[in-house]
C-alpha cells in the first residue's frame, strides 16, 4: 500500500470536493425527487388536515412521533462517537469524528421538522417560542414539548458549533487547496485561520470544552423527549425508566447509523486507508456493549410490568407480546439483540460488511422499538370502549421516507462541500503516535513531557 | 518555511537563545504541533473554560428570569397546580444554561484566536502550509537584526518562504 | 363564586344517546361520516359507552356517559405548550380554541379519552348550517375540542340573573345533555353550595368518581347502579 504522506493524505480526503462523479450527481437527483414528494404529501396535509394520515382517536400521535423520537435517537451518533472519546482520549476517534457530528447535525434538522409536520396548525408552530407579543401570551414551560423546545434548540446550536469548530482549519485546507469563487467562499467560512500556535491551542481547548459541554445536552435532550411520554398518566408510558431507556436506545441506534454511514462512505470515496478494519472493530464492540444494555433495560421494562399484573398495564403489554403487535415486537428484538448480540461476540465476525448489516438491522429494529412504544399504549387508554388498532395512509409514508431522502441529500451535499475525514486531527494523531515513539526511544523525559499537553 | 515541526522548533529555540522576542515570533502550521513541551510563542492562559462556565450561569438566570417573569406577566389559572413549579422550572435552566456555556465558549474562542482575522490571513501565511510545512515568521525591530535573524533561521535549515 | 359539577345516575342511564345528540346540536360538533367515523376521527363530546357483562342468555349491557370531567388537577392542561386549555375560577377546564396549535398532546393526557380532534376543517352539508347555534364558536381544522359544561348556557344564565340582581339559582342551568335526558338521569349544579341538588345527591353511597384513583379529581360524579 503506498505510503500515507501528506499529500496523499490531502488528495484523498479532499477528492470529493474537487471531483464530482455521476453517482454524486445520481444521489442528489434520486433523493431530491423524493424530498418533492414528501413536500408534496405535506402540502396535501397542510390542506386537508391531519385526517389524512393515520391518526385517530385515540391513537393521536403516531408515525410522525415515531420518526421524531427515532431521529433524536439518531442524532446521538456524533456526541458519543466525538465528545465521549475526545474527552476520554481515546485516539482511534479521530477519523470518524466529522462522519459522526455531521450525522448529528443532519438528524437532528430532520428530527425538529416532525413536531412541526406532526401539528394540526404546523403554520403556529412558532407560538411555542416565547416571544414577547401584543397579547402577552407566553408558553407554557411546565410542558413537557416546551421543553424539547429548549433542549432540541440547545443540543442542534450546540452540535452545529461542536462541528464547525474544529472544521475551520479543513476549511482553511480546502481554501489554500482551491481558486476563483469557491477560494472566496472557504476564506469567508475559515475566517481567516492561519494555524498559529495561539489558535491551535484556542481551538483545542474550545472543542474540549465544548465536548464536556454537549455530553450532558445529548443526554438531556433524549431524555427530555421521552418525558412526552413518561409525563402522562397512560400505561405503560408513566414509567420512570423512560429517561436512561430512551439514552441509552439512542446511543445504541447512533452508532448503528455512524457504522453504516462510514461503511457507505468508505466504499463510496475509496477512504479504506483511513476508516479501516480497526475502526468498525472498535464501533462494533461499543454496539454490542449497548445491545446487551438495551436489552437490559428493555428487559427490566418489561418485567415489571408483567409481574405488578396491572390491568391497564396488561392491556397494552398483551398487545404487544401476544396480540397484534407481536410480529413487530418479535422483529424488534430479534433486530436488536438476538442477531447483533452474538453475532458482534466473535472477533471473526467483527468484520466490515458483517458490522454494516448488524447496524443496519439494529436501525430497522430501534425504528420498530419506538413504534411499539407510541401506538400500543394509545390504542389501549384505561377505559377500554375506546381501543382501536392503527393503520398507516400515504401522506405518512411518503413522509417518512422523504425524511430519509433529506437525511441523504444533506449528507451528500455535505460530504461535497467540506471533507469528511477531520484532516488536521488525522494528521495530528499520525504524528502524535509517531513522535510518541521517538521520545520513547529517545527522550528519558518522555512521561514528563507528554504529560504537560493534554 | 521548515520542513518538519522538529526543525521548526529547534529554529525558533535558536531564535530565542539569541535574544528575539516571543512576541514576536509566529509559528503556524497545518496541524498541531503542540505536543511534547510548551508553546514557544508567546501564549497568556487561555480563559475560555471560565467564560464558559460564567456563561452557564448567566445562561441558568436568564432561564429563570424567562420562566419565573412571563408566568407572572399573564398569570394563566391553573386550577390549584402551581405556574411555576421547581423542577420544570430547573430543567428549562438546565437547557438555557448549555446555551449560555456554549455562546460564551465559542465567542471567547473566536476572541482569543484572533478570528475572524482576514486581514492576517492575507498577509502573513503561505498555501504551502496545507502540504505539511511549518512557517516560523517574525517582525523584527530593525533592519539588522532581520538579517541576523534571517541567518540563524537559514542556519537551522529553513527555506525562504 | 359557583364550582360547577355534574352527577350522573347510572342506575337510570338506559344507553338512548339523546344526551348526545343534544350536545353536538348545542355545540356545532361536526359530523365526520360513515367511514371516518368508523376510522375512529369521530367528534362527541360526550360518548355513551357501552360494555358488555355476562355470557349469553345472561348478557348486561352497562352504559357509561363519559364527556370532560372538568377535573380539578387536570392531567391535559399541563401538557398544553401554548396554554390553549386552562381551568376557569368557577372549576371548569376550557379550551381556547385560536391557541390550540394542535400537537395533541392534551387527548394523550386524558385517562377518560374525552378529548376530541378536528382531523379535518369542520363541515355540514346544506342545509345543515342553518342549524349551527350562534352562541357557540365553530372550530377550525386541526385544533381541539372537548365538552365545556355548555359554557355559553352558564355565561347566559349569569347574565340573566345579573340583570335580574340575583344570584344564578339551582336548577336554572342545564347543559344540553342534562336537558335532553328522558329519564333524567343527569344533574348539574354548584357543588360548592349544600343545598343544590347536584350535593345532596352526592352524598349518596354510590357516588364514585370515574377513574378516581389517579388522582385528577374530576368534577363530575357518578352513581353506581343498584
Amino acid at each position: 500500500m503506498e505510503r500515507l504522506t501528506n499529500e496523499r493524505i490531502n488528495r484523498d480526503l479532499l477528492a470529493p470536493l474537487l471531483k464530482t462523479g455521476w453517482r454524486f450527481y445520481a444521489v442528489v437527483l434520486v433523493s431530491g425527487a423524493v424530498v418533492a414528494w414528501a413536500l408534496f404529501a405535506w402540502g396535501w396535509q397542510l390542506v386537508h388536515g391531519i385526517g389524512v394520515t393515520g391518526k385517530r382517536r385515540p391513537e393521536f400521535w403516531s408515525l410522525y412521533i415515531t420518526n421524531f423520537v427515532f431521529w433524536i435517537g439518531i442524532s446521538h451518533a456524533g456526541t458519543l462517537i466525538s465528545a465521549i472519546l475526545r474527552v476520554t482520549g481515546a485516539e482511534w476517534r479521530r477519523p470518524v469524528t466529522r462522519c459522526a457530528e455531521a450525522i448529528t447535525v443532519f438528524a437532528l434538522l430532520v428530527g425538529s421538522m416532525f413536531p412541526i409536520i406532526h401539528m394540526g396548525r404546523s403554520w403556529l408552530f412558532f407560538w411555542l417560542a416565547p416571544y414577547p407579543n401584543w397579547r402577552w401570551l407566553w408558553p407554557n414551560y411546565r410542558s413537557p414539548l416546551m421543553w424539547d423546545f429548549f433542549a432540541i434548540n440547545a443540543y442542534l446550536i450546540g452540535s452545529l458549533i461542536y462541528l464547525y469548530l474544529p472544521l475551520i482549519p479543513d476549511l482553511a485546507l480546502v481554501r489554500d487547496k482551491t481558486t476563483g469563487l469557491r477560494r472566496r467562499l472557504y476564506a469567508a467560512l475559515s475566517l481567516g485561520w492561519r494555524g498559529t500556535e495561539a489558535q491551535w491551542h484556542r481551538l483545542e481547548k474550545a472543542v474540549s470544552v465544548m465536548a464536556i459541554i454537549i455530553i450532558p445536552v445529548a443526554v438531556s435532550v433524549h431524555t427530555i423527549v421521552s418525558w412526552d411520554f413518561a409525563m402522562t398518566l397512560n400505561p405503560m408510558w408513566n414509567s420512570t425508566i423512560f429517561g436512561p431507556y430512551f439514552v441509552v436506545g439512542a446511543i445504541f441506534s447512533g452508532i448503528a447509523a455512524l457504522i453504516l454511514a462510514m461503511a457507505v462512505l468508505r466504499r463510496a470515496f475509496q477512504l479504506e486507508a483511513y476508516l479501516r478494519p480497526r475502526h468498525f472493530n472498535s464501533l462494533a464492540l461499543l454496539l454490542l456493549v449497548m445491545s446487551l444494555f438495551w436489552f437490559y433495560f428493555t428487559f427490566a421494562e418489561y418485567l415489571t410490568v408483567w409481574y405488578a399484573n396491572e390491568p391497564a398495564e396488561m392491556a397494552v403489554f398483551w398487545s404487544k407480546v401476544r396480540g397484534p403487535y407481536s410480529p413487530l415486537f418479535y422483529a424488534m428484538v430479534l433486530c436488536c439483540f438476538v442477531i447483533p448480540a452474538p453475532v458482534l461476540a466473535f472477533k471473526r465476525l467483527r468484520t466490515v460488511p458483517v458490522v454494516a448489516f448488524v447496524s443496519a438491522l439494529v436501525v430497522v429494529g430501534m425504528w420498530l422499538e419506538r413504534f411499539l412504544i407510541v401506538i400500543p399504549t394509545l390504542g389501549h387508554p384505561r377505559l377500554p370502549f375506546n381501543w382501536r388498532g392503527y393503520s398507516t395512509t400515504w401522506v405518512e409514508l411518503s413522509i417518512m421516507v422523504g425524511t430519509f431522502a433529506y437525511f441523504t441529500l444533506l449528507y451528500a451535499l455535505f460530504t461535497k462541500l467540506f471533507p469528511i475525514v477531520a484532516v488536521w486531527e488525522f494528521k495530528e494523531g499520525r504524528h502524535k503516535e509517531i513522535s510518541d515513539l521517538k521520545f520513547e526511544i529517545s527522550d528519558p523525559d518522555y512521561e514528563r513531557a507528554h504529560s504537560s499537553h493534554v | 518555511m521548515f520542513e518538519d515541526a522538529g526543525g521548526a522548533r529547534r529554529a525558533v529555540r535558536e531564535l530565542l537563545a539569541a535574544g528575539a522576542d516571543r512576541a514576536a515570533v509566529t509559528i503556524m502550521s497545518g496541524e498541531p504541533h503542540l505536543e511534547g513541551g510548551e508553546p514557544l510563542t508567546e501564549m497568556r492562559r487561555t480563559r475560555i473554560p471560565y467564560f464558559s462556565l460564567a456563561g452557564g450561569t448567566l445562561g441558568a438566570a436568564a432561564g429563570f428570569a424567562l420562566v419565573y417573569l412571563t408566568s407572572h406577566a399573564y398569570p394563566v389559572v391553573t386550577g390549584g397546580m402551581p405556574l411555576v413549579p421547581p423542577l420544570t422550572t430547573g430543567i428549562v435552566m438546565y437547557e438555557t444554561a448549555a446555551m449560555g456555556a456554549i455562546f460564551a465558549a465559542l465567542g471567547r474562542t473566536l476572541w482569543e484566536a484572533r478570528l475572524p482575522g482576514w486581514r492576517a490571513a492575507r498577509g502573513d501565511y503561505d498555501a504551502a502550509l496545507s502540504d505539511g510545512g511549518v512557517l516560523v515568521s517574525l517582525r523584527a525591530p530593525s533592519a539588522e537584526e532581520a538579517a541576523l535573524w534571517e541567518q540563524i533561521l537559514a542556519d537551522a535549515g529553513g527555506r525562504d518562504a | 363564586m359557583p364550582h360547577w359539577g355534574m352527577v350522573i345516575d347510572l342506575d337510570k342511564c338506559t344507553g338512548c344517546e339523546a344526551c348526545v345528540v343534544a350536545c353536538r346540536t348545542e355545540n356545532n360538533v361536526p359530523l365526520a361520516g360513515e367511514e371516518q367515523t368508523a376510522l375512529g376521527r369521530q367528534i362527541n363530546w360526550i360518548h355513551v359507552e357501552r360494555y358488555w357483562e355476562g355470557e349469553y342468555p345472561e348478557v348486561k349491557a352497562r352504559f357509561l356517559p363519559v364527556l370532560c370531567q372538568h377535573c380539578d388537577a387536570a392531567p391535559c392542561e399541563s401538557v398544553c405548550p401554548v396554554y390553549a386549555t386552562s381551568h376557569s375560577p368557577e372549576g371548569l377546564s376550557v379550551m381556547t380554541y385560536n391557541r390550540c396549535v394542535g400537537t395533541r398532546f392534551c387527548a394523550n393526557n386524558c385517562p377518560y379519552t374525552a378529548r376530541y380532534f378536528n382531523f379535518f376543517r369542520p363541515a355540514w352539508e346544506a342545509p345543515l348550517e342553518r342549524a349551527l347555534n350562534p352562541e357557540v364558536s365553530v372550530r377550525a381544522n386541526g385544533v381541539m375540542e372537548k365538552c365545556s359544561f355548555c359554557v355559553q348556557r352558564i355565561q347566559q344564565a349569569k347574565l340573566d340573573a345579573a340583570g335580574e340582581g340575583r344570584a344564578v339559582r339551582d336548577g336554572e342551568v342545564k347543559p344540553a345533555c342534562v336537558q335532553s335526558c328522558p329519564t333524567t338521569a343527569m344533574y348539574f349544579g354548584d357543588l360548592d353550595d349544600a343545598e343544590s341538588e347536584v350535593s345532596r345527591r352526592a352524598e349518596s353511597g354510590r357516588a364514585f368518581h370515574l377513574l378516581g384513583e389517579l388522582g385528577t379529581r374530576p368534577r363530575v360524579i357518578y352513581l353506581k347502579e343498584e
